[in-house]
């Protein structure tokens, strides 16, 4: 077998391609306090959709396992919506994500544009978000909300958790 | 350097030089347009296509307008781009038109009407910037819009449509931060 110059160029082509390409998933994917952040936010998304009709059982353990991705002391303050200020404490928490899942037919919560800006010597992050809940009531009645929302976030032994909501409208008069 | 691969196979080459010596313009067309399947050929279409991809979605946006907000600049179901290099080493300035994404699929055409730190403000239809009645050419219909007077927060733009005949409470306008800036209709 004769080994050809162009060979050895094709060889080298794919090699540096290839490590290029570890690289860049290396990068993309390593435990970084944003890219922890980010998956914690995927995650949130992730498990408040709902797709198809879900029986109680299985609401209530994605409600519980939404509700441990928050701090055990967590505040809202949603622009208009007064009676959701306020600190929630796991099982209110819980209780309320379970509720308002329980309106929904189908539901998705896109969560983009994710800024966020870590404090790490003092285990806190605040990240500037937008936020898309579309989806049907059990009414039938589509809806399309666009939000920003702005988070504080803890650094636990665990991990990331969400600290703090505020929900306002993205363009404001 | 040769570029030898001009043509994907010999066979090709054969078939491109006898369709331009015979002059048939099927043969032509069909030996550009439908050649034979190559390396190259394949390595050329998967280069064109994830070229096409990146523009497309990252530099010059196709979109579609929904909406008559800003009439009679853009009419509804019209079609543009967005050019995102517009804004990529300068800032928007009052009267620009700009694109701005509002959530995941959607984009909001809007003109920058007050820039950071201006106070805005409407009164019987009028634009009063920073406390002084604004001249807007671009406004053909009546306007009854009135609001009270504002600041526009710090990395925010106050954006609205050219469109001020519909009330108030209809038109989707206001601040908005600048990092959801996308670009600016290409024409």
């Amino acid at each position: 077998m004769v080994i050809r110059a162009k060979h050895i160029i094709w060889c080298a082509v794919v090699i540096v391609l290839l490590a290029a390409g570890g690289i860049g998933l290396w990068l993309y994917l390593r435990p970084t306090d944003e890219n922890l952040i980010r998956n914690q936010f995927s995650r949130l998304a992730s498990l408040a959709s709902k797709n198809t009709k879900e029986g109680a059982l299985p609401a209530a353990a994605r409600a519980k396992e939404m509700a441990s991705l928050f701090s055990g002391r967590s505040t809202f303050a949603v622009d208009g919506l007064d009676w959701m200020a306020g600190p929630f404490n796991h099982e209110a928490l819980s209780g309320n994500i379970f509720r308002s899942r329980a309106m929904f037919n189908k539901l998705t919560l896109s969560l983009d544009d994710l800024e966020p800006e870590i404090d790490a010597p003092n285990r806190k992050a605040k990240v500037n978000l937008s936020a898309v809940l579309s989806g049907t009531l059990k009414d039938g009645k589509s809806i399309r909300e666009v939000r920003e929302l702005e988070c504080h976030m803890l650094k636990t032994d665990d991990g990331w958790v969400f600290d703090s909501f505020k929900v306002r409208q993205i363009i404001r008069k | 350097m040769k570029f030898k691969r001009l043509y994907n196979t010999e066979e090709h080459r054969q078939e491109v030089k006898e369709a331009l010596q015979t002059g048939r313009m099927g043969l032509i067309l069909r030996a550009f347009f439908f050649p034979k399947m190559a390396r190259a050929f394949l390595v050329r279409v998967l280069i064109v296509i994830l070229t096409a991809w990146c523009f497309f979605k990252f530099i010059c946006m196709p979109l579609v307008i929904q909406g008559e907000s800003m009439l009679p600049t853009y009419p509804s179901r019209g079609f543009m781009f967005c050019w995102a290099p517009s804004y990529w080493f300068r800032s928007p300035q009052r009267g620009d038109i700009v694109i701005m994404r509002y959530g995941r699929g959607t984009m909001l055409l809007k003109r920058v009407i007050a820039l950071p730190g201006d106070t805005v403000a409407f009164k019987d239809g009028r634009l009063i910037l920073n406390g002084k009645p604004a001249a807007e050419p671009y406004i053909k219909g009546p306007s009854d819009w009135n609001l009270p007077e504002r600041t526009v927060e710090r990395n925010h733009y106050y954006l609205a449509g050219d469109n001020r005949s519909v009330p108030m409470e209809a038109h989707v306008f206001g601040e908005m931060h600048k990092r959801y800036l996308k670009g600016a209709p290409l024409w």
